[in-house]
């Protein structure tokens, strides 16, 4: 075999220890611990920094040997997956500006919230369960930003979803953490409709979803509005843009590192990423766009007046969070793309230390208060001011958008199910009359056993 | 006019009457203030008039939460030999002690009986689990495993023997119904009456065979057990016992429903509860607070729901027909509405109240102690709160009721709709069985006792039910200490005066009382047979409003139960005036700053633009902040070392006698040059260092100090509120240097020699670093001597740095004692460290007497020590005073521990890591939830929870009059909050004291081991050490032995 293709091969491989190597650790410590032993917190730590390590350490190389090359776009293909008639789909990964700067950025956060969290959880209980979410969570993610196609992202985004889902609850013997993960997780897979169907779509309007071949033609615009318009449903619920970002101040339950991991840092900006790989899509459809720039402006102001009236750290940076996101959001609707990019990845390292040391607040106000000696900065707080007082129960209630949502959207959801359900039966039984059948208790419903479960869980 | 007062005067009658029973039930309340101030203080302070275990129980039947440590953590820790038999028989043999007594037939004694229930503790099964029992673990074919191989052999032998004597008897006088009955199952005989054939199918299906009276005789021979075992459980079940039903407790609506329905109605209402609450109460995280709250929580949250702009729940809907301007009116409103009499108005209180106790205390505490907040602070009423809590408490109610059990009647009647659990009717009987194979009876035995016998034996060992065996083990466990401590005192005398005893001291250091100063002092000892410390209260006897340099405003610096009557300020030294403008402009520019990038990082006023630009620095800076925690923290203290000009201090401490103060009001600053005297020479007295001073005295407060901790100040000096005792030192230094002081105390007949000089200190529990004041006014004289204090306070920091390590399981075993200092940095700058340092979490003792009582021992860091001379103080007065100032602060912090150990999700405030920080005032855990109070658990981890064991070396004479004279000591010693030993300070005799005075302590004669350091002996250990005797060093030259640090 020539050399240079052996070279090519080893480039390949490291590419793909990316995302594989958190997976690997995920699987092998999963197994252990699927075989009920209790590994020692050194064994997992070993674990999974290790592989932590290698992944940002491989990243790091790809993304050199990619700079040391002429193309500004590689696309790696490692294997066939399988084939359908003319379909078919390979796992391919691909190094561009946008999935480079994505993969150095996740695999250094992650490394530091790893090596953030081995001081932060010794001695949980949960710590190997901590652990193996997080190399769940790792390799995720680098398949999300640095997949080939919308297939490959497709994964990321459900095994991300999973992950962040599962460490909400991760104090799983209070009930607020629970009911936090499992709204989180309706809402996700409300959200994933939207990429399903833009999946779908894709395929069956170009027949392939690989980012490389997906856009480049040009279309009319209709198929690319509705195609926008599913991926900005999936964006939304993942990166919580009014009116589906209920879930995120309530997903302030995990431990703080893994809440500044994933709503800090990259989790919440998945849906960002989405849009910005559909930049080729997106300019295809305006109409989409201007959807963007409402739906951003929207969740930026009501975030930022939301904020105004939290009184604690958490749930403050959860809706500064969403100020931001929002304003990325509209970026991209006005087509700011690299902006859009910088602001990501600015935002990310800002919000994750900012939660980190949410723990601080309370020595940084005394320090600042003491330094003030008194006297009272001028802040820069003071656009509420022109708002009525009236305004302030709809910031406290922030909006009543769960009320409303419940009200005009899961109940007549569920009310429709139920009225097909009881109609099914009735079909049934009138079918197959006579035969006599044991009686079915009619179950208990489910919005009004467990109202403070999530509204979207539930539907 | 008198038709109005008519109709209004009963009304205003029953306000004042659900004030008082808000007043009494309050009481429950969680008494923590916000938490940027941490003092520790007995959780169930509600309830220290009653004796402790009494209070205990009384506890866990209000709150619902555990007094003592689960038996399963008593059983292992008796395993480990931490409590041994010896340990429980003592406590057994204590009067008033908890024991069962057996019926006359049964041939045990009731110690040993006691013991048995102790080691074997019976757990309550229900229906399900007792099917479980028997049909998965086979309990009824199987003795226990945990027999004795004799209790075995017996039973098994007596119970063959009677078996086969049943057999021989069938034929006889006995159909085999009749055997089956006895072997099997006593209602057998009802149900399959006179159906031969069925009888010994059901015997075959036993035991094996055929069932024949043959077959089941050669059976016996082979497998006695299952003969054994049966018969035993069928003749148990043949004694019809019936377990009187516990009374209940008085329940809320919400908890009836919540038994009824499985649904919590807080769940509904707790969301916008606690969103008024903490916007009511929030001291400076939002940045639009509840408009109106000047007028308190009721009315500014009724004029919000009426007002302002948003949409009710559905569950909520009508909700502004409830809306009453008068808290008072609403609160009665709805107890009427629910039924509660007024006899019962406190009780049900007390339960609305414990449904959210940390907000509920937060509002309790506020109301009652104003000054814990800034001037102006929004009013906290705690009846507002409950007149919030219940308008939407009733909503919550009905919506519930309706929705779950289909009640839309009125809210009174909801009452009846709840059923209490049960417990299987065959427990009672099981016991027995599980009782009958422990103490070794056979079917036979268990039949020939009256049936009066085995109720009384069942009825004995039910009555010692789970808390008096907790009670039993929790005494046992602190015997056992208690015996390893007084034998080491006893030990420790047993050695020459003069390696005890300091005659020319080099170096003195007094420190604060604190456990954690122990291994400081013990490591500063070890270096030199010349030096010498003392212990007493961190505020060194000087209490005062403090305002430092780059203070806003003033602190106490004392316990929290005195109120300062001084005011002292640190200001620049004239020369350096310039400079403190300096550093205070660039000081609050700083903070200007700060807040601009605190708040342009969110508004999005501003966070467009900062948010990008700020990030992609924070991107450089993440990584830095995480992975080198001590590089950061150096750079941070360079970077304001440069940025801020270092200035010289000193304290505005001395006021003139005559100087009458501006306005009476106000507190006087400083001291005058009488009252300094006074106070230098009451704490010198107290600590009996009147005579023998060293050329130089260092005078050391402690702190700590760690970044990313909302519960920093929990690990701060408890004699000082809660705060750092630098100041006091420094101080205290500062006042015993002056010479016009020195003059007064001359006077006195306190002579300070002119060659003495005191140094005020501050010693930094996290990070082991000492950091000493004014040492530029040092004489010339004392500089060489100094630089060797110096040296030695180093090494011995860094010792005493290694001797904590060996607690952190995170630190590797055998660190040097300098790996061990950088370890110990490292943690105190570390971000994502819970556990910068373990604060008092080994306290169990305290010491108070002359240092020659203890000097030499090693306690592990357990036991506050404060330094006491009884032999110059014959009437007991300073004895008084230092138990009056110490106890309750040590039974505090002791308390605060022992129950946040025990029952930390109830008195304490769960793990750490999804604490969220309210309002500045409280944590939260995740999102939403109580105001969690009491000690995290990374606090407590290794923390074994015992009464404080305080002992005094003074006569009991003395102490029995001191009792008498002071109720608060009698509260808390009395009461047995905290056990008493005095140690004579002639003999040496130790008597412990009891409900019945003081009994003579004889402690074992066993030696202690003996080591040549404190290293040698917790070298390579994580756990707890017993007490060990130190050689002491022999006297010799500073320097020359350093085998202790390499």
């Amino acid at each position: 075999m020539p050399r240079p293709e052996l070279a090519e091969l080893a480039w390949t491989w490291l590419a793909a220890m990316v995302p594989l190597s958190p997976l690997l650790a995920f699987f092998s410590l999963g197994t252990v611990m699927f075989l009920h032993r209790a590994p020692s917190e050194r064994w997992v730590v070993r674990q999974v920094m290790g592989a932590l390590w290698l992944s940002w350490s491989c990243a790091v190389a790809t993304v050199f040997h990619w700079l040391s090359r002429p193309e500004a776009v590689r696309v790696i293909r490692l294997c066939p997956w399988f084939s359908s008639g003319e379909s078919s789909f390979d796992v391919t990964l691909q190094v561009d500006p946008l999935s480079a700067t994505m993969w150095l950025l996740t695999s250094l956060l992650t490394l530091l919230i790893g090596r953030f969290s081995v001081s932060y959880l010794h001695r949980e209980p949960g710590f190997a369960r901590f652990f193996l979410l997080l190399s769940m969570f790792s390799s995720g993610m680098l398949l999300l930003v640095g997949g080939g196609s919308l297939d490959m992202l497709f994964v990321g985004w459900e095994w991300v979803g999973l992950a962040s889902a599962l460490l909400i609850g991760f104090f799983h013997e209070r009930s607020a953490p629970l009911n936090a993960g499992l709204r989180a997780f309706g809402t996700y897979r409300v959200c994933d409709v939207g990429l399903l169907a833009g999946l779908v779509l894709l395929h069956h309007l170009t027949g392939t979803t690989e980012w490389s071949g997906t856009f480049s033609p040009r279309r009319s615009a209709l198929p690319a509005t509705a195609l926008g318009l599913c991926l900005l449903l999936a964006a939304m619920g993942k990166s919580a843009q009014v009116p589906l970002g209920g879930w995120l101040p309530r997903a302030m339950e995990g431990p703080t590192p893994s809440s500044a991991l994933f709503y800090g840092a990259l989790s919440v900006h998945a849906g960002l990423f989405l849009l910005l790989r559909s930049e080729p899509l997106l300019e295809q459809a305006p109409v989409a766009k201007g959807v963007l720039v409402v739906v951003g402006l929207l969740t930026a102001i009501h975030a930022t007046v939301v904020w105004r009236v939290q009184t604690d750290v958490k749930n403050a940076l959860a809706h500064g969070v969403q100020t931001q996101v929002g304003l990325m959001f509209m970026e991209v609707g006005l087509g700011l793309y690299t902006l859009a990019l910088v602001h990501l990845v600015a935002h990310a390292c800002l919000r994750c230390l900012q939660l980190l040391r949410a723990p601080s607040a309370l020595r940084d106000v005394q320090a600042r208060r003491a330094a003030l000696q008194d006297t009272r900065a001028p802040s820069i707080v003071t656009a509420h001011r022109l708002l009525p007082t009236r305004f302030y129960r709809l910031a406290l209630e922030r909006f009543a958008i769960d009320v409303l949502l419940e009200r005009w959207l899961v109940k007549p959801v569920l009310r429709l199910g139920h009225w097909l359900d009881g109609a099914e039966r009735r079909w049934v039984d009138a079918l197959d009359s006579g035969v006599p059948r044991p009686a079915v208790a009619p179950a208990p419903r489910p919005a009004e056993s467990a109202p403070s479960n999530p509204t979207t869980g539930a539907a | 006019m008198s038709h109005v007062t008519c109709l209004t005067s009963p009304s205003e009658d029953r306000g004042t009457r659900l004030r008082v029973a808000l007043a009494r039930a309050s009481h429950v309340l969680p008494a923590q203030g916000p938490i940027g101030v941490f003092v520790h203080h007995n959780t169930l302070h509600a309830l220290q008039h009653l004796p402790f275990h009494e209070a205990v129980a009384t506890a866990s039947r209000t709150f619902g939460a555990e007094g003592y440590l689960s038996e399963a953590r008593f059983l292992e820790l008796y395993r480990q030999g931490r409590i041994t038999d010896e340990d429980l028989r003592a406590v057994l043999a204590e009067p008033g002690a908890p024991r069962v007594a057996p019926p006359e037939e049964l041939s045990w004694d009731a110690t040993a009986l006691t013991l048995l229930a102790l080691l074997h503790p019976m757990e309550a099964e229900s229906e399900a689990s007792l099917r479980w029992q028997l049909e998965e673990r086979h309990a009824a074919d199987r003795l226990r495993a945990d027999l004795s191989t004799s209790t075995r052999q017996a039973l098994l032998q007596r119970s063959t023997e009677g078996v086969r004597a049943w057999l021989e008897r069938v034929g006889r006088d006995w159909t085999m119904t009749e055997l089956a009955c006895a072997l099997l199952d006593p209602e057998l005989g009802s149900t399959v009456r006179a159906e031969d054939s069925r009888v010994t199918a059901e015997l075959a299906s036993v035991f094996g065979g055929d069932g024949s009276p043959r077959s089941l005789r050669e059976q016996l021979e082979h497998a006695p057990e299952t003969f054994a075992v049966r018969a035993l459980w069928s003749a148990c079940r043949m004694t019809k016992i019936s377990v009187p039903p516990r009374t209940a407790e008085q329940l809320s609506h919400r908890e009836l429903l919540l038994e009824a329905t499985g649904e919590d109605v807080n769940d509904l209402l707790h969301p916008l509860l606690i969103r008024a609450c903490a916007a009511f109460l929030d001291e400076g995280v939002a940045h639009w607070s509840l408009p109106g709250r000047e007028h308190g929580l009721h009315p500014a949250w009724v004029a919000m729901m009426r007002e302002g702009l948003g949409v009710a729940p559905d569950w909520l809907a009508g909700l502004e027909d409830d809306l009453v301007a008068e808290p008072e009116e609403t609160v009665l409103g709805v107890l009427d509405e629910l039924g509660v009499a007024e006899a019962d108005w406190e009780p049900y209180l007390v339960r609305v109240l414990l449904a959210l106790p940390g907000w509920a205390g937060m509002m309790h505490r506020l109301e009652h102690h104003p000054g814990d907040r800034a001037e102006g602070a929004p009013p906290a009423r705690l009846l507002d709160f409950v007149a919030v809590r219940l308008t939407l408490e009733r909503r919550a109610l009905r919506e519930v009721a309706r929705r779950r059990l289909d009640y839309t009647g009125p809210l009174s009647g909801l009452a009846r709709l709840a059923s209490p659990a049960r417990e299987s009717t065959q427990a009672a009987s099981w016991r027995l069985f599980q009782w009958a194979q422990l103490l070794g009876l056979s079917a036979m035995d268990v039949e020939t006792l009256p049936l009066r016998a085995r109720h009384e034996l069942l009825a004995g060992l039910e009555a010692f039910d789970d808390g008096a065996r907790r009670r039993v083990w929790q005494e046992a466990y602190e015997h056992h200490y208690r015996s390893e401590v007084c034998r080491g005192l006893a030990r420790n005398r047993l050695r020459p005066e003069s390696e005890r005893v300091v005659t020319a001291p080099r170096f003195q250091l007094m420190c604060c009382m604190d456990d954690r100063e122990e291994s400081f002092r013990r490591h500063f000892e070890e270096l030199d047979a010349r030096h010498e410390t003392f212990g007493i209260a961190g505020f060194f006897g000087v209490a005062f409003d403090y305002r430092g340099l780059d203070d806003a405003s003033p602190v106490s610096l004392c316990p929290i139960v005195v109120t300062p009557a001084h005011i002292v300020e640190e200001q620049a030294r004239a020369e350096h005036q310039p400079l403190a403008e300096t550093r205070a402009r660039r000081r609050s520019l700083w903070a200007r700053l700060d807040q601009a990038l605190q708040q342009g990082t969110h508004a999005l006023e501003l966070s467009w633009l900062f948010v990008p630009l700020l990030g992609l620095l924070s991107a450089l800076v993440l990584p830095w902040q995480l992975l080198l925690p001590r590089a950061r923290g150096r750079l941070r203290r360079a970077l304001s070392a440069k940025c801020l000009p270092r200035l010289s201090t000193r304290l505005t401490s001395l006021r003139e006698p005559e100087a009458h103060r501006a306005a009476p009001m106000l507190k006087a600053r400083g001291f005058t040059l009488d009252e300094k005297a006074a106070r230098v020479a009451a704490s010198l007295e107290s600590l009996g260092l009147m005579r023998n001073f060293a050329p130089l005295v260092v005078v050391l407060g402690h702190g700590a100090g760690s970044v990313n901790n909302p519960h920093q100040a929990a690990y701060d000096c408890g004699a000082c509120g809660g705060r750092h005792g630098g100041p006091n030192a420094r101080l205290f230094a500062e006042m015993a240097n002056r010479p016009e002081v020195r003059a007064r105390l001359r006077e006195r007949g306190l002579l300070i020699p002119d060659s003495t000089w005191f140094i005020g200190g501050l010693h930094n529990t996290t990070t082991d670093e000492v950091s000493l004041y004014d040492t530029q006014a040092l004489p010339e004289s004392a500089r060489e001597e100094f630089a060797g204090l110096r040296a030695a306070l180093d090494q011995a920091r860094a010792l005493s740095a290694q001797e904590r390590c060996r607690r952190f399981e995170s630190a590797p075993l055998g660190l040097s004692a300098p790996a061990a200092l950088r370890h110990v940095e490292a943690r105190a700058e570390d971000l994502g460290q819970p556990r910068p340092e373990l604060g008092h979490v080994t306290n169990a003792a305290c010491i108070v007497g002359r240092r020659a009582l203890t000097r030499g021992l090693f306690l592990d860091r357990r036991a506050f020590l404060l330094s006491y001379d009884a032999s110059q103080d014959a009437s007991g007065a300073i004895v008084e005073r230092i138990l009056l100032a110490a106890g309750p602060v040590g039974a505090g912090i002791s308390l605060e521990y022992y129950f946040s150990c025990v029952d930390n999700e109830r008195h304490g405030c769960g793990t750490k890591l999804p604490h969220n920080l309210t309002g500045l005032l409280g944590v939260m855990d995740g999102a939403e939830s109580d105001l969690r109070t009491g000690l995290p658990r990374q606090m407590i981890e290794i923390h074994e929870p015992m009464r404080l064991l305080l002992i005094v070396e003074a006569s009991t004479g003395v102490l029995s009059s001191i009792l008498a004279r002071q109720p608060a000591l009698q509260e808390l010693i009395g009461q047995e909050w905290v056990q008493l030993v005095s140690v004579d300070p002639v003999t040496g005799e130790q008597h412990r004291f009891t409900r019945h005075g003081f009994q003579p302590l004889t402690p074992p004669e066993t030696g202690l081991p003996e080591v040549a350091s404190s290293a040698h002996w917790y070298r390579g250990h994580r756990d707890f050490l017993p007490p060990a005797l130190i050689r002491g060093p022999a006297p010799r030259r500073l320097g020359e032995d350093r085998h202790a640090s390499s």
